[in-house]
């Protein structure tokens, strides 16, 4: 099994960060930004020190605890520091973005990296629908269209013109060709069946996160009955876990620090106003929204929802048997790690990385 | 999409059994659809084909270069099909540099009765060519996705190659 490093690029008083999305830019200070940015990077370079063989990263906006609007860029700049790791676009939201700006950005790079990229196709968290406008009724259905065509702008040798539902391009002709041919490693990373049975028709991997052992086995087993018809099995590498960790030498240090957290109320963001929540979750599901009875919340905001919760709290011993759950159970080939938890400095981030090199990943290598 | 002052004829050759109704519906709004070549009179003409239709209207264009006027190939078989031993007509193949008018070729994404490079060999081989996919469609693409073909192929009726040039207003509040 192998482990990837999300590369969060957290801001470093994140912790003071008030719970609800978005977070003010008035929170942020320049030295504060650019340090946390250096630190940030100096992460990455650590773990692939210690022996991750992925750094990943996603794309989140409008806040600083996953500081990564733009997480091509973000990516250029770490492959320069990270000469051996697979960089793994964990990634472009797909309802977002134009696609052909998406696969420009992918196979530059694929280049950039000389064949190093690993590249995720997701649909994002409900707030981020509200960045650039997308009805959450067409998520999906942007989301599909959006990998067909990344995938055949990757593909396709002469200039062609696309005619979707969502997007209409009449010249599309992407430089670079991409290094990995046909194209870059590439998994979906979702939990619905329609993205699932998308992957195992197209030859892609998944990828699952942040909920239970059971509920990821369930994804997997349906995902590779799929692949199962379409006459294929995904590799290792094809099937990836993403959790959220806190590393600690013993069992009762980690719980203690869990403690103070809940004891803090230090909630994991993202949260929203709950009539927000809930008429993006309703818009998502197809439904009809009474604008009349939303209304109602009050001036203070009633914020609901949030990141989720630790998947790995523990010493060495308690978060490999969690890890080695998502191996044994889901067939997961791939750990895709966050460190950054909100209260955590960068030198506490620093010394996990250390205790989870020396004392975990090499276990996990002989999974 | 074609304007009111579009004017001219069209014609229309589908093999696939009435799959061409909402393109002929579509087009008829702005264009004289006539039912064949012969009906179409003396003047220069716009030529659709549709799936084996389109093979026999590429026919048509290369014997009777001075009436086609512009050509659409929607879904043609006529090279590197699917099952085909060879995977190629090359007599075909070596022709299609002789295609004068402009040409749209169009397939759907989905479309498996040909192999997926036939769409680059039209377009580097035939001069003045643009190939489209339409997404979420297989080989029967009036059926699959009847409004983006009408919208497609009368745009570049009335266009030609110029149909690559954004000519919608993105402006919300003026």
């Amino acid at each position: 099994m192998k482990a990837s490093y999300l590369g969060a690029m957290g801001y470093a008083h994140r912790r003071d960060f008030p719970r609800a999305w978005p977070t003010p830019p008035s929170y942020n200070d320049p030295a504060t930004s650019v340090q946390s940015y250096q630190d940030g990077i100096e992460e990455c370079e650590f773990a692939e020190e210690m022996g991750f063989e992925w750094v990943s990263f996603s794309e989140h906006h409008y806040s600083g605890r996953i500081a990564t609007g733009t997480p091509a860029v973000m990516a250029a700049a770490v492959a320069e520091r990270c000469k051996t790791v697979k960089i793994a676009m964990l990634g472009p939201l797909m309802p977002l973005n134009n696609p052909v700006r998406a696969a420009e950005e992918l196979t530059l790079l694929d280049n950039l990296t000389n064949g190093r990229l690993v590249m995720g196709f997701l649909r994002g968290t409900p707030n981020e629908d509200q960045v650039y406008g997308v009805n959450p009724a067409e998520g999906r259905g942007r989301m599909l269209e959006g990998m067909d065509l990344i995938l055949k702008a990757m593909t396709e040798p002469e200039p062609f013109s696309w005619e979707g539902q969502y997007y209409q391009y009449r010249t599309v002709a992407v430089w670079p060709r991409p290094v990995q041919q046909p194209f870059p490693a590439a998994l979906v990373a979702t939990r619905t069946d329609e993205a699932v049975r998308y992957a195992a028709e197209h030859n892609l991997g998944l990828g699952v996160s942040f909920i239970p052992v059971e509920d990821t086995g369930r994804i997997a087993d349906k995902y590779r009955a799929w692949c199962d018809e379409n006459g294929w099995q995904p590799q290792p590498d094809q099937m990836v876990y993403r959790g959220s960790i806190y590393l600690a030498e013993t069992d009762a240090l980690a719980q203690e620090w869990f403690d103070r957290q809940t004891d803090q109320g230090r909630a994991p963001g993202m949260a929203l106003r709950s009539s927000v929540s809930q008429v993006i979750q309703a818009t998502r599901d197809g439904q009809d929204v009474d604008y009349r009875n939303v209304f109602a919340g009050s001036a203070s905001g009633d914020i609901v929802g949030g990141a989720p919760g630790l998947t790995f709290v523990g010493g060495p011993d308690k978060v490999f048997n969690e890890i080695k759950a998502y191996h044994d159970r889901c067939g997961m080939g791939v750990i895709d790690l966050f460190f950054q938890q909100p209260s955590l400095t960068h030198a506490d981030v620093m010394q996990e990385i250390d205790l989870f090199g020396r004392e975990v990943l090499p276990r996990l290598k002989e999974l | 999409m074609a304007t009111a002052e579009s004017t001219g004829t069209v014609v229309i050759i589908d093999d696939s059994g009435g799959g061409s109704q909402p393109l002929h519906d579509g087009l008829s709004a702005h264009w004289r659809v006539a039912e064949s070549t012969d009906a179409a009179g003396s003047e220069r003409y716009g030529l659709v084909g549709i799936s084996d239709g389109a093979n026999a209207a590429l026919q048509h264009t290369l014997a009777n270069p001075e009436t086609v006027d512009v050509l659409v190939l929607v879904s043609p078989t006529a090279i590197r099909p699917c099952g085909d031993a060879n995977g190629a007509d090359a007599e075909m193949e070596a022709r299609l540099p002789n295609v004068q008018c402009p040409t749209l070729v169009v397939f759907g994404l989905e479309d498996r009765s040909v192999r997926p490079e036939a769409a680059s060999t039209y377009r580097e081989r035939i001069p003045n060519c643009n190939v489209a996919f339409v997404y979420a469609a297989g080989h029967d693409i009036a059926a699959d996705r009847p409004q983006a073909l009408v919208n497609l192929v009368s745009d570049y009726l009335e266009r030609r190659e110029t149909f690559i040039v954004q000519n919608r207003s993105g402006v919300i509040n003026p």
